[in-house]
């Protein structure tokens, strides 16, 4: 990221902060998507996110760690568009399905639809913590920085959510399962 | 343990990574016309007061009116967050804002049922605590044979109402021997030790060898910058680990005169440690009990209890008993404030969540945990 981008931007330089905004809202929005599951409250996240880049540079005290502090923002924006989808989400269970398991050739698609289960049933913390993890591919004492945790509270959500998903995936293999609303 | 650990960060990673095209220029435009008119936040001084008054108040007289309109604010502020409303001053703080008859008693997930009895108040010597990454398990045993064990998702076929996720065994004192000297005879618990994994899995293990609690922890370097630094475990000492994770992991497996009594029974704790944080960003934990009703401050008797694995940045649990903790839980719930609904079929905890009304986007987590015989609170859900 360009330093020099982010201290005009930190000046109040509009075309600065345009430029900067364009160089960091598509990942922005992969991102959000990932940890919301979500695409409209993925928009609204991100646009809150950037907006709250231009609100909050003039606080950024060191600006070459632009892109660590913006990445927190994103993942405050989304604990927020988080919370307004588990105010509003229906309650969901798992019943057991009298269908066939899927043949080994399916295996990956029924992994990745387990997958998709198990993670929506993750809080935003934990889910935010595997995207920087995986996505971003930084290690967990980054992640830490970021989400502005402890490490060890970074490796506990970082077990917790991947164990999380293995339960996911075992279930799978003991019996197919359906989501229903109640 | 290793390959089914890697397997499962493969799966992941390359889900998570999966390639994804997404255009934010829409999102951008609406970004940038909003920032046409939208200032940014820059420190500066209440100019208000200075041209209210074309001289600058003094400093003395202008911070005692800010904390008065801030404590009137938080006095309003702080009950309007919850459907109850304020209490009325000329009401009992036990019954202000709270409604438990709305609450059912007996449905508080997390608390055994009123009338329940603890399984056994005794303090107890922490003598080994065992945590691998798989099977999902952890366990704890005392020198006086207790043994307790948490197994996600493995509810006993007969387990009681009083079930929390913890049942409790009893060993003879040959067998708390039996292990922890099985423990200490790798030779890797004459004090602490950090080892890096080479696979994907992790194990902490803590043994009482001589006068202290000796850790072991097994982990990755991703761990952060203590473990970039730690030595790679050889394979001989892999092996043992290995070997340890097998044994500590599988009861069945230990001799029949290791045990005082095998029978698995409900551990009900004789108390709860409630421990307060702010999500993202910590607080003072004395502010959040401020801003819960009276009759939950009433029951915050000052004791406080160590917690290992609560998972906040600072967390500070205040010690209840536990009819206590479940009387906090109804005042909570009757207040309307939210509680936090486990999302795994096999998950036990209780924790309630509101909104911080002094930070926007921040809330405050009230999190029940139960405290074992060694006197921690521990924490089963999700940190």
């Amino acid at each position: 990221m360009d330093t020099d981008l982010v201290v005009r931007a930190q000046h109040g330089d509009r075309g600065a902060f345009a430029v900067l905004a364009g160089e960091i809202a598509d990942r922005f929005l992969v991102m959000a998507r990932k940890i919301l599951r979500d695409h409209d409250l993925a928009d609204d996240a991100t646009q809150q996110a950037l907006l709250s880049v231009w609100r909050d540079l003039p606080q950024l005290r060191e600006p070459e760690r632009f892109e660590a502090w913006s990445y927190r923002l994103l993942v405050r924006a989304c604990y927020a568009e988080g919370r307004r989808e588990r105010r509003w989400a229906p309650n969901l269970r798992l019943l057991p399905v009298d269908e066939p398991v899927a043949d080994d050739g399916l295996r990956s698609v029924d992994d990745r639809d387990q997958l998709e289960v198990g993670f929506r049933r993750l809080s935003m913390d934990h889910r935010a913590v595997l995207v920087l993890h995986f996505y971003l591919d930084l290690p967990l004492d980054r992640v830490a920085e970021i989400c502005g945790i402890p490490v060890g509270t970074a490796h506990s959500r970082y077990h917790h959510a991947m164990r999380g998903l293995r339960a996911a995936l075992d279930a799978d293999a003991r019996a197919p399962v359906r989501e229903v609303a109640q | 343990v290793s390959s089914s650990d890697t397997d499962l960060i493969r799966v992941v990673r390359s889900w998570i990574r999966a390639p994804e095209s997404a255009s934010a220029e829409r999102i951008v435009d609406a970004v940038l016309f909003e920032v046409e008119t939208e200032p940014q936040a820059r420190r500066r001084w209440p100019s208000p007061w200075v041209a209210f008054t074309g001289s600058p108040i003094p400093l003395g007289l202008a911070v005692a009116a800010v904390l008065v309109v801030a404590l009137v604010a938080v006095s309003q502020v702080q009950w309007t967050e919850f459907p109850g409303g304020p209490p009325s001053s000329t009401e009992p703080s036990a019954t202000a804002s709270t409604s438990p008859a709305a609450v059912d008693p007996d449905d508080i997930g997390g608390i055994p049922p009123a009338g329940t009895a603890p399984t056994d108040p005794t303090p107890g010597e922490l003598v080994m605590r065992f945590e691998p990454s798989t099977p999902w398990m952890t366990s704890w045993l005392f020198a006086d044979g207790r043994l307790i064990t948490f197994r996600y998702d493995d509810r006993p076929a007969d387990a009681d109402d009083a079930y929390i996720g913890l049942i409790q065994q009893r060993l003879h004192p040959d067998g708390v021997e039996y292990l922890t000297s099985r423990i200490i005879s790798t030779g890797l618990f004459e004090s602490d030790l950090a080892l890096l994994h080479e696979g994907a899995g992790f194990l902490n293990l803590d043994v009482r060898n001589g006068e202290r609690l000796v850790h072991l922890g097994w982990g990755h370097r991703a761990w952060g910058p203590a473990w970039q630094v730690a030595p790679t475990a050889t394979q001989a000492q892999a092996q043992a680990l290995f070997a340890l994770i097998d044994t500590l992991s599988d009861p069945a497996s230990w001799p029949a005169s290791a045990w005082a009594d095998r029978t698995e029974v409900t551990f009900v704790p004789a108390h709860y440690g409630i421990c307060v944080r702010g999500v993202p960003d910590p607080v003072d934990p004395d502010r959040v009990w401020e801003l819960l009703p009276p009759a939950a401050q009433d029951l915050r008797d000052g004791g406080q209890v160590p917690d290992q694995s609560m998972g906040g940045a600072d967390p500070s649990c205040a010690t209840v008993t536990t009819n206590d903790a479940r009387e906090l839980a109804r005042i909570l719930a009757g207040a309307g404030i939210e509680r936090m609904l486990p999302r795994f079929s096999g998950e036990i905890w209780l924790r309630y969540a509101f909104d911080d009304p002094d930070r926007p986007g921040n809330e405050l987590w009230i999190s029940f945990g139960p405290v074992l015989p060694h006197g921690e609170a521990i924490w089963l859900g999700p940190g």
